[in-house]
């Protein structure tokens, strides 16, 4: 039996799932977290499976990821509809109960967010409700265990006894009498059923927040200074001190193992494997995990706070002026995270052109798998610049990016709707968070351990052996007699090392890769990698590659998705622009700095 | 009375939807949102640079741009 969770977006349908499944799916405070159908088991009722769907606001769809949701319904017809209500916003949620309950599935409410209605001294009456709208009533506070399985117990019940078969006929066409009269009904029965204060303190709180947060004035200076500060403490502060603090660790860890092989008598090709290939290669990634996780933890206070919502609100006009929307504004937010999620948030935008150019914009952004190489850069070539080099670098991203954007959008502006709910501030919860960061790390373990630790490995072979598979010495192994092969490509750069080469190559696997790459290739820990550095850079090259790795094909992961969500066609087409945009403009970096320097 | 548009109201005014002079589909999804005939909207803010508005009705904020808010024919009491 299925059972799906369907309700308005950001009414709390995840954490009932969340609750219900034992799983950990990240919620937000934003419309649209959930753009994806998530499958879960309802652990003590073994053929029974619960369904997370993506919020919608009717059955007439608008954007993709309602379709997503609509189709699931009318399509898969689950043996149960959850409809999942807001009661602090009972007269909108309503509006979709009344449609699904015209679909003839069985229908339940679980009736969410009581606490908030009681704290806002609101009152319902329960029973009347559930007399009117002639529809079970599950009442739901905090969402606890106890709270939920009844909502499950009460989903069963109605699908075991509904026996005649359902006959979902695909939507009918709708119409403005049919939209008036619905909301009319449920006018009538909210008058009768729950008293709410006009401006309640929740809302009060919300109103005076927007006063100062999206205030006609301060509005765009304190966007700017909270990104401002969330890059700061992220790479700066916190980020700097952990990942101090892991590189110490590493180095420990790789002594007594080094200590270990030497003094066990090891083979020499499993030490030098061992160390070369697994501690080098992915403990240089690793070593990043702490700057990666609180950059995420900054996103995902913006989304649960309500923030985000206003972010889309204050750029919707700069971005309207490149055809696109505040919805992309998310999109191009989540880019800094990882392109993937970035990309699938998408679907929250109604007109494909805007989702196609949002989409292409993306990958621009720098994403949080590349911090990893400016860091060590950034570290090495622009000592005491090194916020200022950061910001130069996330700005270059962004400013080719909108440039190519408003380029490639021609001039007839299609300013496509931007219809957007602002939900009440919600404090981030703690819980929420963690799960968040937990699943983040847990995420970028398993890619440094697959991934990235398969590459580590690949290239640890390609550079010991040469074509006879003999041992020898990196210079003349198999990886050099390739990548001097295609190094002079990337000597117009000034790349044209075969190490760094073949590290930007590795790097469309996963951007990780380069700098475990590059580690690996000239056999050195990370934290002496910056002097090795300085040997195979100037620094006209070094800002030559770091601009290439800014712009340059996004990984695998991202061609996927972007060939998922539109099609192949379009995903060689990011693929090949990114790498010729890439070459462009490093190209011109390479030379001007080069004349620069020169000159001076 | 005065009939006008919705984007035409000022910081905190209130109105009385009328009708929606839009394409099918964003007319329909105004309408899916609750903006039927004979809703109280408020205007509650512009955004910083001049487009979008917030406003509120049912409840709830709703952020929507001037050139819908333009097509939206709205009552206002005086």
């Amino acid at each position: 039996m299925i059972f799906a969770l369907v309700g308005n977006q950001n009414c709390g349908k995840t954490t009932i799932f969340n609750q219900i499944t034992n799983m950990n799916q990240h919620i937000g405070n934003f419309p649209g977290v959930t753009i994806d159908i998530k499958f879960g088991k309802i652990p003590q009722e073994k053929n029974y499976e619960i369904v997370d769907l993506p919020g919608l606001y009717s059955l007439n769809t608008f954007t993709k990821e309602e379709i997503v949701s609509e189709k699931f319904i009318v399509e898969q017809k689950p043996d149960a509809i959850i409809n999942v209500v807001d009661a602090t916003n009972l007269e909108r949620n309503l509006y979709l109960t009344l449609q699904l309950k015209e679909l003839g599935i069985p229908i339940i409410i679980a009736l969410n967010m009581l606490d908030e209605l009681e704290e806002n001294k609101g009152k319902i009456k329960i029973k009347e409700l559930e007399k009117r709208l002639n529809i079970p009533i599950i009442p739901l506070t905090t969402v606890t265990k106890k709270e939920v399985d009844e909502v499950v117990d009460k989903a069963i019940e109605i699908a075991n006894k509904s026996t005649k078969k359902v006959n979902v006929t695909n939507k009918k066409k709708c119409n403005d009498d049919d939209i008036k009269e619905k909301y009319h009904e449920i006018e009538n029965i909210c008058k009768d059923i729950i008293y709410i204060e006009k401006n309640n303190s929740n809302q009060k709180k919300t109103y005076y927040i927007d006063k100062i947060l999206t205030n006609k004035f301060l509005g765009i200076p304190i966007f700017i200074l909270i990104m401002y500060t969330i890059f700061y403490l992220t790479f700066n502060v916190l980020g700097d001190y952990c990942t101090t603090l892991i590189n110490k660790g590493i180095e420990v860890v790789t002594d007594i193992t080094r200590n270990t092989l030497i003094n066990n008598n090891v083979n020499q090709i499993i030490q030098t494997l061992i160390l070369e290939g697994v501690f080098n290669g992915v403990g240089s990634v690793v070593s990043f995990l702490p700057i990666i996780i609180i950059l995420y933890f900054f996103l995902s206070i913006l989304e649960d706070s309500g923030y985000m919502t206003r972010i889309a609100f204050i750029l919707d006009k700069p971005l309207s002026k490149i055809g696109l929307s505040g919805r992309s504004a998310v999109a191009i937010l989540l880019g800094f995270g990882c392109s993937v999620p970035a990309i699938l948030s998408t679907r929250t935008i109604q007109s494909d052109k805007e989702r196609k150019l949002t989409m292409q914009l993306v990958p621009f952004m720098s994403c949080s798998a590349k911090i990893p190489i400016y860091a060590i850069f950034v570290s090495t070539f622009f000592k005491r610049y090194e916020s200022i080099a950061m910001i130069i670098i996330y700005s270059i991203g962004a400013i080719i990016g909108i440039t190519i954007t408003a380029i490639t959008n021609n001039k007839e502006i299609d300013a496509s709707n931007f219809i957007m709910e602002l939900p009440n501030y919600r404090m981030p919860s703690i819980k929420n968070t963690c799960i968040l960061m937990w699943n983040k790390a847990k995420e970028f373990i398993q890619k440094a351990f697959s991934i990235i630790f398969v590459s580590s490995l690949l290239i640890w072979f390609l550079k010991s052996f040469d074509m006879n598979l003999y041992l020898t010495s990196t210079e003349n192994s198999i990886l050099a007699q390739i990548g001097k092969k295609i190094s002079p490509i990337f000597g117009p750069l000034g790349l044209s090392d075969w190490r760094v080469v073949t590290s930007i190559i590795a790097g469309i696997s996963a951007k990780e890769t380069i700098i475990s790459t590059l580690s690996i290739l000239t056999n050195t820990t990370i934290k002496k990698l910056p002097y090795t550095l300085q040997n195979i850079f100037s620094l006209p090259s070094s800002i030559s590659f770091l601009i290439f790795v800014l712009l340059y094909t996004p990984c695998i992961a991202t061609i996927g998705v972007i060939k998922k969500e539109f099609n192949l066609k379009t995903a060689i087409k990011v693929a090949i622009n990114q790498f010729i945009i890439a070459y462009i403009i490093s190209f011109l970096a390479f030379n001007l700095s080069n004349l620069f320097l020169n000159f001076f | 009375m005065k009939i006008t548009s919705l984007d035409k109201l000022k910081k905190g005014q209130r109105c009385r939807v009328i009708n929606l002079e839009l394409d099918e589909e964003v007319k329909y999804r105004l309408l899916d949102m609750g903006i039927v005939p004979n809703t109280i909207i408020e205007l509650v803010k512009i955004a910083p640079l001049g487009d979008p508005i917030q406003i509120q009705l049912r409840g709830y904020n709703l952020s929507i741009r001037k050139e819908l808010a333009q097509k939206i024919r709205v009552e206002v009491s005086k």
